[in-house]
């Protein structure tokens, strides 16, 4: 696969598209075919209360109906703010060691591998140019390959958390009450807050600062 | 309406101080909940702000002049554009456009950065809330500019300041406000990375961006202001070291140390505490400019005025800042240790360096020299003046420095060069600088250092070119593509380095502009109908005086021809516009002549109505286009660097010839100055460098003699050319004059720059010293990583040798799919 592409929302490696999880704590990860939301409604309305403020507003100039619009629909989005920042106070509370990767932290991850990635080509370039000598290109790329490799694990960790996800949806859809299997990538560190996908973190970290996965404590 | 706003700005206060302390209890707790409802209150603050921003304007626009600001800055015949550029135009204004921006800048990097960076996002949202806190409650309890009239409210406004009726200044402040704002969030990002301890790589990249941007922006908006004093003030300049200016400069050289150290950091993991410490300076910087713009600790033209209280507030912040700031990098030194030592001084290492010690070195400079009034009345009781003549003296050399290593960093290698390296890298610019440093010398250019400034770009051009050259023949070599699509490619695929590199060249063609000024020819001639003056290649004949009105204002236009070699090249129109509600503030409407080599400006000085008489200042300045097309470049430059990821085509992408440009230029420099005609009032050398060592008494200026921006019209300039006379006819030396006129006026704030003695020496000695008591601190701190042994690196964990082969095989795959 060519990171030129990788930019693009890809699906995982199963070949569906994600069916995001059905846990109702996670706010941010929601089914799309949820219907009406929130940001729906505050949508609406403020498109109702613009158009009745732009019919009754006086002088009707141009730029005083575009002024009222502009207020109403800056309203109505601190509105959403609103109810953006009292809904996760109500809402159970998600558990951070069992999300898997969303799509937008996929992106993120797929970002970061082809920065990796450019970076070890502009070295090579560096070194056609005579910029680095040959052990210095050795070290430095040697760094970054061990970088871009870790975070080819992330990415292809978090579609086996995929994988696990539908399969218990699929379960739980069929009535098959067999257990479902352990969440993934629970990371194991072998010592010294290892992580597995290769980074070292401090050796009193709890999740790691890379994946964020859990670590077990040394 | 007035209530809603002032109940918005209190309401924002509210919310931020929400987001500030649930972003802090998640961020501590980890709690999920906490940290997204403190992203939605942060998401509200953004919003309300809009819709607080939205009511100000609405109130320019309707004419609510009921609300003090919107009476104080607008008037009924004001333009449209005008009305809602007002929303800036004045202090409490531009404090609730600070934080209008600042939150949704702040809105757009956290949900960018959500997810890479969620370890970070709650601390960056609480450091970016308490700055927005900081800004509101200013404006809630002292600056509100929702404030109301308590009687009667008045049928019109005052009216926006003429000068500020303009284009340029239309979009200078919000495009520096732009820029000041955007280097909070590289700060937020550093705090959050110190606070939680991850201080590995990925802040950078989260900030490299933002930092861009908000560089960008600052370079724009102080190009407009160059812009804007160039052809509204009319005093044939464009930066005259104005306090309000400084403010805008010194963020602007350490963001750009801040940009070229960061390279240092991502490749040899080296300059982790002088990152974070710059970030923060940057970010001081910006508040330290606002507060001396708003507080009347300096004297400036462009100042929003005098306020103690308003004072004493930011210098509270600001010891907050720097406390909370350093405490934090002091107590994570650990965690910011190199990974690698300084292996050679010939290294791009310690060019980078070098770059950031001379870019510090400037701000410092430019900060103590502004500061440096204040603190004479401080300790003497006598306030001083700190003009251009004083800056340009000390800042040349400084610039030279700075040029000379814009082109000696790019040849040197990583770590170490080579001699072989070094002799292939810098034969030809060199070479370039050399034939440049003989044609200069030939031709008799008589200012050392626009002399050595031609030379220098033509060094920097060449070195640009080589690397274009060299990069195009190692990516034919590898793709087997034909040059232009080598090269195509090159930038392509390098979009950062040669990016880079097109900024370099962009601040070179800027340098030739401002070598250009040595080289600047100015004459005062007064005309009658149908008689000629003479400057340089230029006649200029008066034709007559127009007075035509409209509905704000009365303009007074003079009607010229100008010719070369005898033959008619244009038609120009200089004016004095006097608007109805500000007759005190007549502004002078510049009538320039544009070309690549130079430019003619004239302005109206002075006029009889009825003989249609007139007296010009007319100025030659060679080279000055280059600045803004520098400019130009520098932006495209910038956001080649930029681009994300995906692909740009770049047919047609063209790098101009520094060298030949260079070579161009000096040929259009071949002007001998001519002898003025009969028309011309005579100026002796002497009298124009006394004309730039005093300052005018108007006033209102703030400026040298000769800058002055009333023109020769100016009661106060017309007084101290009466003086001047005087004592020059009575064949008084130049110290005799400066004593003359300092006796006088009761102290030495008449000088553009104080006398070189006793403590008025700190000016520039205590600015140098502290440069090279920080070259001395680099040299020692270089010194000791190179003796230090570099942190083996933490090997990856090693879960089976059959998958990492595997996925090693990946990577080569996807790293050849690349080209």
């Amino acid at each position: 696969m060519s990171s030129e592409t990788s930019t693009r929302v890809l699906p995982p490696k199963g070949g569906s598209h994600p069916v995001r999880p059905a846990d109702p704590s996670d706010v941010r990860l929601q089914p799309e075919d949820q219907g009406f939301q929130a940001g729906h409604f505050f949508v609406l309305l403020s498109l109702v209360a613009a158009t009745v403020a732009v019919v009754m507003a006086r002088p009707n100039l141009p730029e005083n109906l575009i002024l009222i619009s502009l207020t109403i629909g800056a309203a109505g989005l601190a509105g959403l703010g609103v109810y953006r920042m009292l809904a996760p106070l109500v809402a159970p509370q998600a558990d951070l060691d069992r999300q898997p990767l969303s799509e937008r932290m996929r992106l993120e991850l797929e970002r970061e591998k082809a920065l990796t990635l450019r970076s070890i080509k502009e070295l090579e370039f560096d070194r056609a140019m005579g910029k680095v000598s040959p052990q210095d290109f050795d070290d430095m790329a040697g760094r970054l390959r061990a970088l871009a490799l870790g975070i080819m694990k992330q990415l292809d960790a978090g579609s086996t958390v995929y994988r696990t996800l539908i399969e218990k949806e699929l379960a739980a859809r069929l009535g098959n009450k067999a257990a479902s299997p352990p969440p993934a990538a629970a990371a194991a560190p072998d010592a010294e807050g290892l992580c597995e996908c290769g980074t070292r973190n401090d050796h009193d970290a709890r999740f790691c600062k890379n994946c964020g996965s859990k670590l077990r404590a040394a | 309406m007035a209530a809603l706003g002032s109940f918005l700005l209190l309401a924002t206060f509210v919310v931020a101080s929400y987001a500030l302390a649930v972003s802090v209890a998640g961020g501590r707790r980890r709690s999920h909940a906490l940290i997204e409802s403190g992203v939605g209150a942060f998401y509200t603050t953004a919003a309300l702000m809009t819709v607080a921003s939205a009511v100000i304007v609405h109130a320019f626009v309707t004419g609510n002049y009921a609300i003090k600001y919107v009476q104080r800055y607008s008037d009924a015949a004001q333009p449209l554009a005008y009305k809602i550029t007002s929303y800036w135009g004045g202090l409490d204004g531009s404090i609730m456009f600070w934080v209008f921006l600042l939150s949704v800048f702040g809105a757009i990097a956290v949900a960018t950065n959500r997810e890479r960076h969620r370890e970070l996002i709650p601390w960056v949202v609480a450091v970016i809330s308490a700055v927005e806190m900081f800004f509101i409650f200013i404006m809630v309890v002292h600056n509100n500019p929702f404030s109301t009239f308590v009687a009667t409210t008045p049928a019109d406004g005052k009216g926006l300041n003429p000068l500020l009726q303009n284009f340029y200044m239309a979009i200078h402040p919000p495009s520096l406000y732009i820029g000041f704002v955007a280097m909070t969030i590289p700060y937020a990002f550093g705090m959050a990375a110190l606070i939680t301890g991850h201080l590995d790589d990925a802040w950078l990249r989260a900030v490299r961006r933002w930092t861009m941007i908000g560089w960008l922006f600052l370079t724009f908006g102080l190009t407009l202001g160059m812009l804007w004093a160039y052809e509204e003030l009319g005093w044939g300049g464009f930066w005259a070291w104005d306090p309000v200016e400084n403010a805008g400069l010194l963020p602007w050289l350490t963001a750009t140390a801040f940009l070229h150290s960061v390279m240092v950091q991502e490749r040899r993991g080296m300059l982790r505490v002088w990152n974070v410490t710059l970030v923060i300076t940057t970010f001081f910087l910006t508040i330290f400019g606002t507060f001396m713009t708003r507080s009347g600790v300096v004297q400036s033209v462009h100042a929003f005025g005098e306020d103690p209280w308003l004072a004493k507030l930011f210098t509270g912040f600001m010891i907050l800042i720097v406390t909370f700031s350093f405490g934090w990098v002091i107590y994570r030194l650990p965690l910011l240790k190199s990974r690698h030592e300084l292996d050679s001084w010939v290294s791009r290492e310690a060019a980078f360096l070098a770059n950031n010690w001379i870019l510090l070195f400037s701000a410092f400079f430019v900060l103590f020299a502004t500061m440096f009034p204040t603190l004479s009345e401080a300790v003497r009781g006598q306030r001083l003046t700190v003009g251009p003549p004083f800056f340009n003296m000390w800042m040349r050399p400084i610039g030279l420095a700075l040029l000379v290593l814009t082109g000696i960093a790019p040849l040197l290698a990583w770590r170490k060069s080579t001699l072989t390296n070094l002799a292939q890298s810098f034969a030809w610019p060199v070479a370039a600088l050399m034939v440049t440093g003989a044609a200069v010398y030939a031709l008799g250019i008589k200012v050392w250092s626009s002399g050595i400034c031609f030379a220098l770009c033509a060094f920097v051009g060449a070195t640009l070119l080589q690397e274009f050259i060299r990069g195009a023949q190692v990516r034919q070599g590898a793709s087997g593509a034909d040059v232009f699509t080598a090269l195509v490619g090159l930038v392509n695929r390098q979009r950062r380095r040669y990016g880079g590199y097109i900024v370099h060249l962009g601040i070179v063609l800027m340098f030739l502009g401002f070598a250009g000024q040595g080289y600047k020819l100015e004459e005062n001639m007064k005309l009658n109908p149908g008689q000629t003056g003479t400057v340089g290649e230029f006649t200029v004949r008066q034709d007559s005086i127009s007075v035509t009105n409209d509905d704000q204002k009365q303009m007074i236009t003079g009607h010229v021809t100008v010719l070369r070699g005898g033959k008619e090249i244009a038609q120009l129109t200089p004016a004095r516009w006097f608007f109805a509600k500000h007759e005190d503030q007549p502004t002078t409407e510049v009538a320039i002549r544009r070309a690549t080599g130079e430019d003619l400006y004239v302005v109206l000085a002075a006029y009889e109505v009825q003989t249609q008489n007139a007296t010009y200042s007319v100025t030659v300045n060679p080279l000055i286009n280059w600045i803004w097309f520098g400019f130009a470049v520098l932006a495209f430059g910038t956001g080649l660097a930029m681009l994300p990821e995906r692909a740009l085509a770049l047919a047609g992408a063209k790098v101009p010839e520094g060298a030949v440009t260079t070579s161009l230029m000096l040929l259009l420099m071949l002007m001998p100055a001519m002898a003025g005609a009969q028309t011309i009032v005579p100026r002796s050398e002497l009298r124009r460098q006394l004309e730039a060592d005093l300052m005018c008494k108007c006033g209102g200026c703030k400026a040298p003699m000769n800058n002055c921006q009333m023109g020769p019209g100016c009661h106060g300039l017309q007084e101290q050319h009466a003086k001047l006379d005087k004592y020059l006819a009575q064949g008084m030396t130049r110290e005799q004059i400066l004593a003359a006129f300092v006796a006088e006026h009761g102290g030495q704030d008449i000088l553009a720059a104080p006398i070189d003695e006793g403590f008025n020496r700190l000016a520039w000695a205590l600015p140098y010293m502290v440069g090279l008591g920080g070259l001395a601190v680099v040299g020692l701190v270089a010194r000791r990583w190179s003796r230090q042994h570099a942190e083996p690196e933490a090997a990856p964990a090693a879960s089976g040798s059959g998958k990492d082969a595997a996925l090693s095989a990946r990577l080569d795959d996807e790293l050849r799919d690349l080209d």
